[in-house]
C-alpha cells in the first residue's frame, strides 16, 4: 500500500509526474517516491474556500472511509503542535480506510506564504483546505453545536457516528483511542 | 443482517453519551460574582470599584493571539465610546504565563502601553476567574448590566480581520439594548480564537 500516494491524489502536475515515473521504476519503489519526493502543496491542490457552504460536505461520510478532519491554523501553537500527531494517522491506516482532512483559519493573506510553506516544509499529507469565511457565527455551530471557536479542534466521523474533541492532542496512540470507541 | 447489526450498533451509538467538552461557566442571565486582580499598573481592579456602573464589557483577551490583537483598537474604541456612558471595559488575561511568556505580566505592562489601553488590561493570576465564567479562548466578551447580570457573551463583532468590514456590531448593539431596556438580540455569539493557555 503507498501511503504516500494516496496523499498524493490532487490534479497537480505531481501527480502527472508520479504517473510518468511509474512507468520506469519498479512497484517497489513507488512506495518510496513520496517519501524521496513528498507532496508539493500549491494553489492548484489546496482548496481555497471563501465560504463554509463550499465545504460543508466535507462533514459527511459518503464513502464508508474513516474521516478525520482537523481544524488548525498557522498561527495556532497547540495546532501546530499537534499537528505531527494527526499527520501520524496515516500510518494507521490505508487511503481506502481513512480520509484525513485539516481545514486550516490562516488568514487570506498569509495562504501564500506562512500557510503554503508550512505545509511544504512539514510535507503535510491530507485534504488541505484554507477556509476563509470569516463570519463565524454563522458557521461554528455547523461543525458543532458545542464548539467554542477555539482551535484546534477535530472531528471524527464514521457512517453516523461523529466525535468532537476541543482538545489538543498530545499522541497519535490519544487519536487512536477517540477512533476506537466507534463502532 | 448486516443492516440489523448496523442498526443495532447505531442504536447502542446513540445511547452512548457523546464526547464532548462541557463548558461550565456563566450564562446569560447569570449574576457575576465580583473578583480583584492586579491591573498592568500594580493596582488590584474589582467590579466593586465601580459603583456607578452601567455595565460592563469583560473581554478576556491577551497579548500573543492574532485575534486578539485585531481586536486591541477596537477595544480602545469601545472605550472611548462607552466608558463616559457607564460602560466600562475590564480587560483580562486568561493565559498561563509559564505556557505562553508573550502573557507575561511584564508583556501586559508594555503592550497596554504601547496601545495606549485606558482601560485595566488584569492579570487572571493562578487562572482562577476565566473558567468561573466559562471563557474558553480569546478574545471572550462578557457584557453585564449594571446588576452584574450577563447580558450578553460573545463576539466583539462580525469581522475579526477588518474592522472596516464589519456588517453587525454585536457587542455594540447589545450595549445599545441593554441602555433600551431590551434584551439583546443575539445574545450569544460564536468566534474564532486562540485557546487559552494553561498547563
Amino acid at each position: 500500500m503507498n501511503l504516500a500516494c494516496s496523499y498524493n491524489s490532487g490534479t497537480s502536475t505531481t501527480t502527472i509526474f508520479f504517473m510518468k515515473k511509474s512507468l520506469f521504476i519498479a512497484g517497489i519503489l513507488l512506495v518510496f517516491q513520496g517519501f524521496v519526493f513528498g507532496q508539493s502543496w500549491d494553489l492548484s491542490n489546496v482548496k481555497v474556500a471563501n465560504s463554509f457552504d463550499e465545504i460543508e460536505e466535507i462533514f459527511e461520510d459518503t464513502d464508508g472511509k474513516l474521516h478525520v478532519i482537523n481544524f488548525w491554523a498557522t498561527w495556532c501553537k497547540p495546532c501546530v503542535e499537534e499537528m505531527p500527531y494527526v499527520q501520524g494517522l496515516v500510518e494507521h491506516f490505508s487511503e481506502d480506510e481513512l480520509s484525513l482532512t485539516l481545514v486550516s483559519l490562516d488568514f487570506k493573506k498569509d495562504v501564500e506564504t506562512k500557510y503554503l510553506s508550512f505545509l511544504n516544509e512539514h510535507k503535510l499529507r491530507g485534504n488541505n483546505i484554507v477556509l476563509l469565511d470569516g463570519k463565524y457565527n454563522d458557521w461554528i455551530e455547523k461543525v458543532d453545536d458545542t464548539w467554542s471557536g477555539a482551535i484546534p479542534i477535530t472531528l471524527i466521523i464514521k457512517g453516523n457516528q461523529r466525535l468532537f474533541i476541543e482538545t489538543s492532542f498530545e499522541s497519535t496512540e490519544e487519536i487512536l483511542e477517540h477512533i476506537n470507541t466507534l463502532k | 443482517m448486516t443492516h440489523l447489526l448496523l442498526s443495532l450498533l447505531l442504536t447502542i451509538f446513540t445511547f452512548t453519551p457523546p464526547v464532548e467538552t462541557v463548558h461550565e461557566g456563566y450564562h446569560v442571565g447569570d449574576t457575576v460574582e465580583d473578583f480583584s486582580l492586579m491591573n498592568v499598573d500594580g493596582k488590584m481592579v474589582s467590579l466593586a470599584d465601580y459603583p456607578e456602573a452601567k455595565g460592563f464589557i469583560v473581554v478576556f483577551t491577551c497579548n500573543h493571539c492574532p485575534f486578539a490583537v485585531m481586536y486591541e483598537d477596537r477595544l480602545n474604541d469601545l472605550y472611548d465610546k462607552y466608558e463616559s456612558q457607564g460602560y466600562h471595559i475590564i480587560a483580562i488575561n486568561p493565559n498561563d504565563p509559564e505556557v505562553k511568556p508573550d502573557d507575561s505580566y511584564e508583556a501586559m505592562q508594555v503592550r497596554a502601553k504601547e496601545k495606549g489601553f485606558q482601560f485595566p488590561y488584569l492579570m487572571d493570576e493562578g487562572q482562577k476567574i476565566y473558567p468561573v465564567f466559562g471563557a474558553t479562548k480569546t478574545p471572550h466578551v462578557y457584557l453585564l448590566d449594571g446588576e452584574k447580570k450577563v447580558q450578553y457573551i460573545g463576539a466583539i463583532d462580525d469581522n475579526a480581520r477588518d474592522a472596516s468590514g464589519v456588517e453587525e456590531k454585536y457587542l455594540e448593539n447589545a450595549i445599545s439594548a441593554i441602555m433600551e431596556g431590551k434584551v439583546p438580540d443575539p445574545a450569544v455569539t460564536k468566534a474564532i480564537g486562540c485557546s487559552i493557555k494553561t498547563k
